[in-house]
């Protein structure tokens, strides 16, 4: 879907506000809009945003083993979304080319700038590593998308707490919260994206050469109109990590380092915004305002999964208490023979993918991302009436507290009968007992 | 590896500003509308540029009634690297390089001249030893004076990296892949001799901003 059409009035106003000196908003040539950072409960959940556009960065861990050719590294995969929430011109299909520009620029700032301590990471060479997953998505997108990307990807990572390893000979062991405290990752320098628009001064020339007005910080509409942008991520030593120069129009080099100038100084007072944020959030986590969790490590092997089937046990107690009715048609139920013996199939190793042909609505979900981190044990549940499991789905979310990416229903053509079918992915708590732990006040 | 010695030569036998030796040729095809091929030390790229012509159906939607559409396509041949790499069309780096490309281009080529056209670039590295990217710029440009497509300016693009040696730093242009892969930062500046302004500029790795105004 597209962008409602930029009309020529619009682009004109958005043009001539500029060059009289005052932009769309108000501001001034150099002055950014309010910038805001906000943390979640989980450690590494962070919330960024300038003036309206906003963006989510979540950073999380898991033991993976490391590359043959760098055995003494860990290793960071990042990735950015833009999902159709942010903006109407963007589409699930990812591949389009400012989702892939953007993706290139954090991970050259970020990722290939060292500013994560990788050697860090690893926890025994050439066998165990961490593997941190950095995943950034807008939200909305109202100019400037690229710094506040990566202003919430630095957030998450400053913010981040990985939990304490011990090796012990051959085995590792990763230590819960209330055993050792979490470490912050080590960053050696933090870099930031400052982004400067330019445009070309349509009032006087000067010899047919026309001076370039700096802009900084383009809300959406000034996007439209200007010649070119210059991001440029930088960190507090003034050190450039990464800068790109794109557009309709050249740029002087004199330009080009007076761009760099700005953002220099612009970074000090990001970094310093971050840096205040993190604090007063520790200050309320000790204060006890915001309950503790503990750091969970995502395992692509399963723990186990026998506490699925006590967890379904109990659900199905507290159906009979609430549900009676249901139950009753369950009994009645003619096929319910069949069904004791799917029942049995409780806990499948691997789902019989040759057999089952699966119809579901085509949603827009992100179950095969999960599916690839946990592709080797699921419970698979096949019961006789969807609406009994969407209720177990239910319980399982509100109650349990088991996300809803690690929870599937679906209808399940097994046999020639349509059967309701759900999969549930469990994931390795370091306590298994999570829920108490999180139901504070 | 040491990238500069102190007698001030490099790995090759370079000076620090020294470039490789260039070589090129025009119209090495036949059917495109014009054509290069450029080779700087070891790196070879090829490049077709087809236009102005109707663009084609998948371009519709950008049509644009005031300007042509420039398109870039950018590719590696398996063979290009020192292993055999086969890396599929819609790569995230290819596509990253096509659209600066594209972006570049649109810049120099003169497109109000030829409304709702389509002019076609085709950029293929046969052999890539460093500084693959600036060399696609450079033969692009040559395709175009071939073609005869009229563009404000030769656009040339030279990637240097920065080698600090006693607390000065020395700018080693057209590095080489070994070089490359010394993870030293690394600018790759396109340019327009004439006016001397730059279209598209890329950092990476960390540099300090001082060391940078050098660099300019």
């Amino acid at each position: 879907m597209r962008e409602p059409a930029f009309s020529k009035t619009e682009e004109n106003f958005a043009k001539s506000a500029i060059f009289e000196g005052s932009r769309l908003d108000g501001r001034s040539y150099l002055e950014m809009r309010k910038c805001s950072i906000e943390f979640g409960q989980e450690f590494g959940t962070c919330v960024a945003s300038i003036g309206n556009t906003r963006a989510l960065a979540h950073v999380s861990c898991s033991l993976d083993r490391p590359s043959e050719v760098r055995p003494s590294e860990g290793k960071i995969v990042f990735k950015v979304e833009l999902p159709p929430l942010a903006s109407p011109s963007f589409e699930l299909n990812k591949k389009s080319a400012f989702a892939i520009d953007l993706n290139r620029l954090l991970e050259k700032a970020i990722v290939q700038s060292r500013c994560i301590d990788i050697e860090e990471l690893c926890v025994r060479a050439g066998e165990q590593c961490w593997t941190l997953r950095v995943e950034v998505t807008a939200l909305n997108h109202e100019g400037n998308l690229s710094d506040a990307l990566c202003l919430a990807a630095m957030g998450a990572l400053m913010h981040f707490k990985r939990p304490e390893v011990t090796v012990d000979g051959h085995d590792v062991k990763i230590h819960t919260a209330d055993e050792k405290e979490p470490t912050r990752l080590t960053l050696h320098h933090k870099p930031f994206c400052v982004t400067i628009g330019y445009i070309e001064d349509g009032r006087t020339d000067s010899d047919g050469d026309r001076q370039k007005i700096l802009v900084l910080d383009p809300v959406r509409q000034e996007e439209q109109v200007l010649s070119g942008i210059i991001s440029i991520a930088i960190n507090k030593h003034r050190e450039i990590c990464a800068m790109r120069v794109s557009g309709n129009r050249e740029l002087d080099c004199s330009q080009i380092l007076s761009c760099t100038k700005i953002a220099a100084a612009k970074v000090k007072d990001l970094q310093s915004l971050i840096e205040s944020a993190i604090k007063k959030d520790d200050k309320q986590r000790k204060k006890g305002r915001i309950p503790r969790v503990n750091c969970t490590v995502m395992d692509s092997d399963l723990g186990d999964l026998g506490d699925i089937n006590d967890i379904l046990e109990q659900i199905s107690n507290i159906k009979m208490e609430a549900e009676p009715d249901v139950d009753a048609v369950k009994e009645d139920d003619p096929m319910s023979q069949d069904d004791d013996e799917e029942v049995e199939e409780v806990v499948e190793s691997k789902p019989d993918v040759t057999e089952v042909e699966v119809i579901t609505p085509k949603t827009d979900s992100n179950w095969s991302e999960t599916e690839k981190w946990f592709d080797t044990e699921k419970q698979v549940f096949v019961k006789d009436s969807i609406y009994s499991l969407f209720i177990s789905k239910f319980i399982l979310l509100d109650y349990f507290w088991i996300p809803p990416h690690q929870i599937k229903v679906e209808l399940v053509k097994l046999r020639q009968k349509q059967l309701p079918r759900m999969i549930v992915m469990k994931r390795k708590q370091l306590k298994s007992q999570h829920q108490s732990s999180n139901r504070v006040k | 590896m040491e990238l500069l010695s102190d007698e001030g030569f490099r790995f090759d036998g370079r000076r620090a500003a020294e470039f490789r030796k260039i070589q090129g040729r025009l119209g090495v095809f036949d059917h495109a509308d014009g054509s290069a091929i450029l080779q700087q030390g070891n790196t070879k790229v090829l490049a077709a540029v087809f236009g102005p012509r109707q663009p084609m159906a998948s371009q519709h939607g950008a049509v644009s009634q005031e300007k042509c559409i420039v398109d870039v396509e950018y590719s590696r041949a398996a063979f290009a690297s020192a292993e055999r790499k086969r890396r599929a069309r819609g790569d995230k780096k290819a596509q990253e390089i096509s659209l600066s490309l594209k972006k570049t281009f649109e810049a120099t080529i003169l497109t109000t001249l030829y409304p709702r056209s389509a002019i076609s670039i085709f950029v293929e590295v046969l052999q890539a030893d460093g500084g693959d990217y600036a060399v696609c710029v450079n033969a692009a440009t040559l395709a175009l004076i071939d073609a005869g497509i009229p563009i404000r300016d030769v656009c040339c693009a030279v990637s240097c990296g920065v080698a600090i040696k006693d607390n000065v730093a020395y700018s080693l242009l057209d590095l080489a892949y070994s070089e490359e892969s010394a993870r030293i930062p690394t600018i790759v500046a396109t340019g327009m001799p004439k006016t001397g302004e730059m279209v598209f500029f890329e950092v990476e790795s960390r540099l300090h901003m001082d060391y940078f105004r050098a660099q300019i």
